[in-house]
């Protein structure tokens, strides 16, 4: 009867350790949560874990047993994602004007308030990342038409202060 | 009856409209060099032809309105405010070449965003452009915030009577040494000195927290730009919050708080006249009210929870208080932030931060500490009038510099501006109200415009309508200026239109 007891108690624990954890996972697998989703209802997704898709933009700032660095899931829209040291050497190609980087999908626990970071919004990693297309270079080719006008307005500047400083200097003369 | 300008009135304003456009050439060099040394070969092109087009304008004005006779008031205020749109319509050039903005219009809203140390964007995707754009967009704010007029009067070799004038046209009227071209050019060492400084530390932190040794430098340095002047842009899209460093916000505080100061304040701590930080009015008001918005802000946000401690929400607040008071406009919340998780309470207390705004005669914006402070002591005036026996004649004094009996002219006048600045920032509120934005919104985002504050509630976009982008464009404009001398560009214009007859020149 005790056993019996022990193991309904052991089985009802396991089934119910996922309703009592704080973090639960609130987005499908397939459905990565945006940036503007998450401050827009920023309470309702405080302290889940979410699936977020976003390029690793600009730099991997290591400190305090950790990496920063912040995923950009549209333009002018990114968040900052805390990383292992493990993690965060997965990424190789940081975001910028001469390269797109890479794009990282992440689950992650968001937090509105951190508490280990003094208040910040932030997504902390958990379980694996995964890079979903490699950084690579981004052109930028200069237009002949451009260049054209640039030398054309460099010349007429050039001949303009030409003129100017040879009129002061009649003028100072006289 | 209203006078026609004369020829000769027009040629005065364009002559040195165009020496204004020269300087601002001159600094346009600065990211082609940028450009050219990082191989960002199509930014530099984008910026020879904005530097070409300046240079080009600026010698034609010069040439062909030469005139050896010196600005008057009038002609002072119209260089002042002109030569601003003049300098927003070319400087916009590289911004709308280099890809990164929907029309010429959102180009020009950065550039006078830029120059009136605003703060807000319209640039699409910032976390991709070119560092000698970033240079660029942190330049205008730098050189907005000194005044553009005193670039040229720093390069002058020789004094210009008519330069005072056109000094006091961009909304500045102290005169810190007795020759106003070495009051500008005492403006810009003080700036280059705290460039250098500030740099260095942000530098420094930045190294600590894990960005590399040029990517630290070039963060520190438009960084530097942007709290120094108070002009809140900051080179990714996240602004503040990229670094995730309380010490890089706190320094950027310090600076935005030193950057909002009087430069007269400025210039008696570096002769040793340490005593004028406790004893001026302008000094004292922005303690009180800086000290009161952080109150209620703080309030506000307990109120609501927004944070799990203390010490989180005054990180968080005292950031964003100084932001706004200082008319920085720096931000290490989302702009949505203040909606979805902040409350209208601690919202509010920003709003009266950035209302009020930092000192005259600084890089920033709003009302003005001082003219508060002269407000204040004009009613508590009149109240120890009403108080004291018939006959009593009540004195009040105030101390800016120099100890000033407070007298009615001081109170017009800063009653006056007051309000209009109220106007200014009741009219955005309305267009936004219009538009369908709720009245808090509305009324945060024109108040920001307004005091060329720069802190959102998330309205401004490219994608608001076109009456708005202008209607904030000119909110910035007017608040910068401090309204006189657009308002006698504006009686200018009108003069040109509907005056009568001919201006007798008087010997």
């Amino acid at each position: 009867m005790l056993k019996k007891i022990s193991i309904l108690v052991i089985l009802l624990t396991m089934i119910s350790m996922p309703v009592l954890a704080e973090e639960k996972i609130v987005t499908s697998a397939s459905k990565p949560v945006s940036v503007s989703e998450l401050v827009k209802k920023i309470a309702e997704y405080d302290g889940k874990t979410v699936l977020f898709r976003g390029e690793a933009i600009g730099d991997k700032m290591s400190r305090d047993g950790g990496v920063w660095i912040n995923l950009s899931d549209g333009p002018n829209s990114a968040i900052g994602v805390w990383f292992d040291q493990k993690d965060a050497n997965k990424i190789s190609t940081l975001g910028g004007h001469k390269t797109t980087g890479d794009i990282m999908e992440i689950n992650g626990v968001f937090h509105k308030a951190c508490k280990e970071h003094v208040g910040e919004i932030d997504i902390h990693v958990v379980g694996d990342i995964k890079v979903v297309t490699a950084g690579k270079p981004t052109a930028h080719p200069i237009s002949t038409t451009r260049l054209f006008c640039g030398l054309l307005l460099s010349f007429i500047a050039i001949t303009l202060a030409t003129i100017w400083r040879h009129k002061n200097r009649l003028t100072a003369t006289e | 009856m209203i006078l026609k300008p004369t020829k000769q009135d027009y040629k005065i304003i364009l002559f040195y409209t165009g020496k204004v456009l020269i300087g601002l050439g001159l600094v346009e060099i600065i990211p082609i060099v940028v450009s050219l040394l990082l191989a960002e070969w199509a930014t530099a092109v984008d910026f020879v032809i904005g530097a070409g087009a300046t240079f080009t304008v600026g010698y034609f004005l010069q040439i062909a309105f030469h005139t050896e006779e010196d600005p008057q008031w009038n002609h002072g205020m119209c260089i002042a405010s002109f030569s601003w749109i003049v300098c927003t319509v070319l400087g916009a050039i590289p911004y709308y070449l280099s890809g990164h903005f929907g029309s010429y219009l959102d180009a020009m809203y950065d550039a006078m965003s830029g120059y009136t140390t605003t703060g807000f964007i319209m640039i699409q995707d910032l976390d991709h452009i070119s560092y000698g754009l970033n240079i660029w967009r942190h330049l205008l704010t730098y050189i907005g915030g000194q005044g553009m007029i005193t670039i040229i009067l720093m390069f002058s070799v020789k004094g210009l009577s008519g330069a005072y004038k056109m000094y006091v046209g961009e909304g500045k009227d102290e005169k810190l040494m007795p020759n106003v071209i070495r009051t500008t050019r005492a403006i810009w060492t003080i700036s280059i000195f705290y460039c250098i400084f500030g740099t260095s530390v942000l530098w420094l932190i930045g190294k600590k927290d894990g960005l590399d040794f040029w990517r630290s430098l070039y963060h520190a340095f438009t960084m530097f730009c942007s709290t120094w002047s108070t002009g809140g842009f900051a080179p990714m899209s996240q602004n503040l919050m990229y670094y995730h460093s309380p010490l890089y916000e706190f320094v950027c505080g310090i600076i935005m708080i030193i950057g909002s100061l009087n430069f007269a304040i400025h210039f008696f701590v570096w002769n040793g006249k340490w005593s004028e930080i406790t004893k001026d009015i302008e000094l004292r008001s922005f303690y009180l009210t800086l000290m009161t918005t952080f109150a209620i802000t703080c309030g506000g946000l307990f109120s609501v929870h927004a944070y799990p401690n203390i010490v989180s929400t005054y990180r968080m607040a005292a950031n964003l208080v100084f932001s706004a008071h200082t008319t920085t406009g720096v931000m290490n919340i989302y702009a949505r932030q203040l909606i979805t998780q902040w409350g209208p309470i601690a919202t509010i207390g920003l709003m009266i931060a950035m209302a009020i705004g930092g000192s005259a005669a600084s890089t920033a914006g709003g009302i003005k500490g001082l003219r508060i402070g002269i407000i204040f002591k004009g009613i508590l005036q009149d109240i120890k009038k009403l108080v004291s026996p018939e006959g009593t004649i009540v004195v009040q004094r105030f101390h800016h510099g120099v100890d000033t009996i407070l007298e009615d002219s001081h109170f017009r006048s800063a009653s006056g501006i007051t309000l209009m600045y109220f106007v200014l920032y009741a009219i955005g509120a309305i267009v936004g109200v219009f538009y369908g934005y709720p009245l808090l919104d509305a009324t945060f985002e024109s108040l920001s415009h307004g005091s060329n504050s720069g802190l959102s509630v998330g309205i401004l976009s490219f994608v608001i309508p076109t009456l708005m982008k202008i209607v904030y464009f000119l909110q910035m404009w007017l608040g910068r200026l401090e309204y006189t001398s657009i308002l006698v560009l504006g009686g200018f214009i009108s003069a040109s239109i509907f005056g009568r007859g001919k201006n007798v020149k008087k010997n």
